[in-house]
């Protein structure tokens, strides 16, 4: 496989938002007598969620009428924060790409009414507007075929789902927030990446931008190749509450030579942004460096989005000791080494 | 209120505590994770409209009250 460096022109899409009318079925729901789904539309609603492409709904209509008539057409689940009402379509879209937290240049909207796509183009140029009457090539868009497949992204529609219940159930809980992680009954697994984990190993490297100190995007051959060497260590995390799994969520490659270990990769799924998953894991690359006797380092390149990142290695206690054109060293002297919170079950396999 | 109270009232309210001296470590008292550290430096940059550097990123700088208050007050001394 050839290593992949440059991202592509055009973004793969992360989500499509159908209109209803005219645009998901035949008709108009509180006009017609009856409405029927467009011809073949199941069928491409499943193939791309099989794809691990998530859906939502932007449609002027009725929130209870078009929820029934969803629900008797057996599509309902397919869809995450369904945006139903009198709003705007570019606020709806701008809802939808809030709630997933995907950027807007990331999804796509299908509509038939002309009027709808520019309202959405005037006020997002970034959303892919496809007009309903010529989506019979949808599927094999270039940007509607994702890099990978891999387990996480044929879960992807159900994770998203369970967020949504935790969603609800945070903002249902009334006390401390450490509390409610403690409800959570969070589980964290980290353990040294096999080989079934490197396809997704390679998706994260290409799908995290916010929460990644580096920015380099590994093939799954180099990946491979690194997890053998005895001169590197590899690891992923996975993550796991009673709403269900997360799926493996953060990685991070460590060099080691001699006496000098170097964390030259650590990223997590933003999903868990707010999980301390980042700090949990620096701390337990720490604790494994001062029990090896070995100094540690890290390396940092801030691409304008990730400083997260790099305040957690400080907030760590790393501190910069060099620095050549973008990329940042660092070093901790590993005095500080947090325990991990109570409210997470940490398991290293 | 001064800079000190408004600091106090943020770390208190985010880390659900009643009270806590101006020169308890916050860092002791629990866990901090990424998120809480990005808040903190994201809310004393947009609280005081100041621009916290990679010098600045220290755990000493942010352990305190008081030291978040000698920073915040230095930072916006230099504009």
């Amino acid at each position: 496989m050839k290593q992949m460096t440059v991202k592509q022109q055009t973004k793969k899409i992360k989500c499509v938002v159908w209109d209803l009318d005219n645009t998901v079925w035949q008709g108009v729901l509180l006009e017609d007598k009856q409405v029927v789904l467009r011809e073949k539309i199941k069928d491409m609603m499943n193939s791309l969620d099989e794809r691990g492409i998530l859906q939502s709904i932007a449609s002027k209509n009725d929130w209870d009428k078009a929820m029934t008539k969803l629900e008797q057409l057996g599509i309902k689940d397919l869809f995450l924060y369904p945006q139903i009402g009198w709003n705007s379509k570019s606020e709806s879209i701008k809802t939808i790409s809030e709630s997933l937290n995907i950027g807007l240049d990331t999804i796509a909207f299908i509509d038939d009414d002309p009027y709808e796509r520019d309202e959405v183009v005037f006020t997002h140029k970034e959303v892919r507007c496809i007009d309903a009457t010529e989506t019979d090539n949808l599927l094999d868009r270039s940007d509607m075929n994702p890099e990978f497949i891999t387990e996480e992204s044929k879960r992807r529609r159900s994770m998203y789902l369970a967020e949504v219940d935790r969603k609800l159930a945070e903002s249902d809980f009334k006390g401390p927030k450490d509390s409610f992680l403690k409800e959570l009954e969070m589980k964290l697994i980290i353990s040294d990446a096999k080989e079934e984990d490197l396809k997704r190993a390679e998706e994260l490297t290409m799908r995290t931008n916010q929460l990644n100190t580096t920015g380099v995007t590994y093939s799954y051959d180099e990946l491979d190749q690194l997890r053998k060497s005895d001169d590197f260590m590899l690891l992923v995390v996975e993550l796991n509450d009673k709403y269900g799994s997360y799926g493996k969520i953060g990685l991070s490659l460590i060099e080691m030579k001699g006496d000098k270990w170097n964390i030259k990769l650590l990223l997590m799924s933003c999903r868990v942004m707010s999980r301390g998953v980042g700090t949990i894991l620096i701390n337990h690359i720490m604790m494994l460096a001062k029990q090896n006797k070995k100094r540690l380092f890290a390396q940092f390149v801030p691409n304008g989005r990730n400083r997260q990142m790099y305040i957690t290695y400080k907030f760590a206690g790393f501190k910069d000791v060099s620095k050549s054109g973008d990329l940042i060293a660092m070093e901790s002297d590993l005095a500080n080494i947090q325990q991990f919170p109570d409210y997470v079950e940490v398991d290293i396999v | 209120m001064n800079t000190k109270e408004i600091i106090k009232s943020y770390v208190l309210e985010k880390l659900e505590k009643d009270n806590i001296k101006n020169d308890d470590d916050i860092f002791e008292l629990g866990f901090v994770s990424s998120m809480f550290a990005m808040e903190l430096v994201m809310f004393l940059e947009q609280t005081f409209n100041i621009n916290i550097e990679s010098d600045d990123l220290t755990l000493d700088n942010f352990k305190s009250i008081d030291n978040m208050t000698k920073l915040a007050e230095k930072k916006v001394s230099i504009i």
